[in-house]
């Protein structure tokens, strides 16, 4: 293990090198004015964030007018319309856009009614039948899955005494038996044994997994689950890729026309440098496949703290209680009664206390007075 | 100012470096520290007694960190290491650029390690946290978090990036 102090000293000096910025704590208290009007939070967009969120907005903006346009024309028309854009919406996935077609219209875009079907070139008869049986078989219509998740999740199980190992033990069997496989696990024996595995299995059999875990004589303590929308940088990345594709071969033909050593080398290097950064995206393209092919669960096992001890209450018969009762009121009254007498002496002494000056004083004056 | 101001203000440094140990991005930190303070700030007649509000404070302080990880992956795609550039000056020239040069060993390493690993350590580590703290920070039990720490203290010890600096710790 990491000596503590090396990683004290490592992290107070990674730390260390953030520097604060110097309007934040003025920041910080202007928010945090009572008498200010409350000022409501940045919304915490950078400049990429703004830019991502036009583009949202102009997405959707073309989305909802596409919408629109498909229900007011025809059925037909929206059917060619998805035909020759579904290869643009699956961007390389396995979707064919034949079958996409074939199917209907996409989701989002309300089904035409079971009469208005008209197949493309206005053909009826066998066409008709078919559009009959879709109505007939309730328009369920097809949507196209080309979305990428990243699913993690975390439990903790708590187990009676000495059965860490076991539900361990059962844990990375149920990997197993989702053809998912342990990519670590880590136990600490000793007075709290305790352990960790992490699974990865494939996304389909994510929840479950989740469910056999959840099946194992072992108490669920918590459990987090999250799944991160990456299919936007996935596409992102895919596009990159093939527009480096493109720089490449032609980088490559302008290499089969150079005559001097000077361009030779001037191109090659800058072909070696687009390969590299293909080889780059097309790494992490590899890691989102992968992330997205296998959830990630991480899996802890503790044992159960031990029950406190419980007081055992002794069955008492009448005679015993009375006893007990009769001890008990014994005590409270002389408590009582010396609690009383306390107070009494103090009145007694104060008031022999002040005979005593009364006196003293009597005596004074008179002497004084004769 | 209030006692409760002056407090939030003292913890601000301290909780701005966590951040940026999590998200490795001094704007990102800034953000979710502001956001966690406001938060804090709102909510200040839930804040619990002067014990375990160091606590709470880090929970609401690593939650808004988490989301902002779990919102885009940014500790993956970050270039992070420019932020490690400038490393600060000491009166020892050579302890500075050693402690330099671990804290960018470090810094890679805790890149390295996966998230459920790195809050822990970096709270226990560099915030000060105790072990039943942290538990609190990060909703789990206390034997879960030793057993996290333990793990994550095993992983830096093993990665390449540290391999040497250890090796040199254990001579000396």
């Amino acid at each position: 293990m990491i000596p503590e102090d090396l990683l004290e000293r490592g992290l107070i000096s990674a730390a260390d090198s953030y520097e604060l910025p110097p309007e934040s704590l003025d920041e910080l208290r202007e928010l945090l004015t009572p008498r200010a009007p409350r000022r409501l939070p940045r919304p915490h967009l950078s400049r990429r964030g703004w830019l991502a969120t036009s583009a949202a907005a102009l997405v959707s903006l073309i989305v909802a007018a596409l919408a629109l346009g498909s229900s007011s024309s025809s059925s037909h028309n929206s059917n060619e319309r998805f035909a020759t854009s579904a290869p643009s919406i699956s961007n390389g996935t396995s979707v064919e856009s034949g079958s996409v077609a074939g199917a209907g219209a996409p989701a989002g875009i309300p089904a035409p009614a079971a009469g208005a079907l008209v197949a493309p070139g206005g053909a009826a008869g066998a066409q008709g039948s078919i559009g009959s049986q879709r109505s007939v078989a309730a328009p369920s219509l097809p949507t196209v899955d080309t979305s990428k998740v990243v699913k993690t999740g975390e439990m903790d199980l708590q187990v009676d005494k000495g059965q860490v190992p076991n539900i361990l033990n059962r844990v990375m069997g149920i990997a197993t038996v989702v053809q998912g496989y342990v990519s670590e696990s880590h136990t600490d024996e000793g007075v709290d044994p305790s352990g960790l595995v992490t699974l990865r299995v494939p996304v389909g059999k994510f929840e479950t997994t989740i469910t056999q875990i959840r099946a194992l004589p072992a108490k669920v303590a918590s459990q987090q689950i999250s799944g991160t929308d990456v299919t936007s940088k996935y596409v992102d990345l895919q596009a990159r890729v093939t527009a480096l594709q493109a720089t490449r071969s032609t980088y490559e033909r302008l290499l089969s026309r150079a005559n001097s050593i000077g361009d030779i080398l001037s191109v090659q290097t800058r072909i070696t440098d687009v390969q590299t950064q293909i080889e780059q995206l097309q790494g992490q393209l590899r890691v989102l496949d992968d992330q997205t092919s296998y959830g990630t669960l991480t899996v802890t096992v503790d044992q159960k703290a031990a029950p406190a001890p419980v007081v055992k209450q002794h069955h008492q018969s009448g005679m015993s209680k009375a006893v007990h009762r009769s001890v008990d009121r014994f005590v409270n009254g002389i408590e009582a009664i010396v609690g009383v007498i306390g107070p009494i002496l103090l009145v007694l002494l104060v008031v022999g206390l002040g005979a005593v000056v009364l006196r003293v004083g009597y005596r004074v004056v008179r002497r004084q007075l004769v | 100012m209030d006692e409760l101001e002056a407090w939030l203000e003292a913890s601000y440094p301290r909780a701005f470096r966590t951040a940026c140990l999590l998200l490795r991005s001094a704007p990102d930190a800034e953000d979710a520290v502001q956001e966690a303070f406001l938060r804090v700030w709102r909510f200040r007649d839930a804040i619990p007694a002067a014990a375990g509000r160091q606590a709470w404070l880090y929970r609401v302080v690593v939650n808004a960190c988490l989301s902002r990880l779990r919102g885009e992956r940014r500790w993956r795609d970050r270039a992070g290491d420019d932020v490690l550039a400038d490393l600060p000056g000491s009166s020892d020239p050579e302890a500075a650029a050693e402690d330099a040069a671990l804290g960018v060993c470090l810094a890679a390493a805790l890149e390295r390690l996966p998230e459920h690993l790195r809050v822990p350590v970096v709270l226990r580590y560099y915030s000060g946290l105790p072990e039943k703290d942290i538990a609190v920070a990060i909703h789990r039990r206390p034997g879960t978090v030793k057993s996290r720490l333990s793990e994550a203290r095993r992983r830096l010890a093993a990665d390449p990036a540290l391999a040497d600096w250890v090796t040199l710790e254990v001579a000396r």
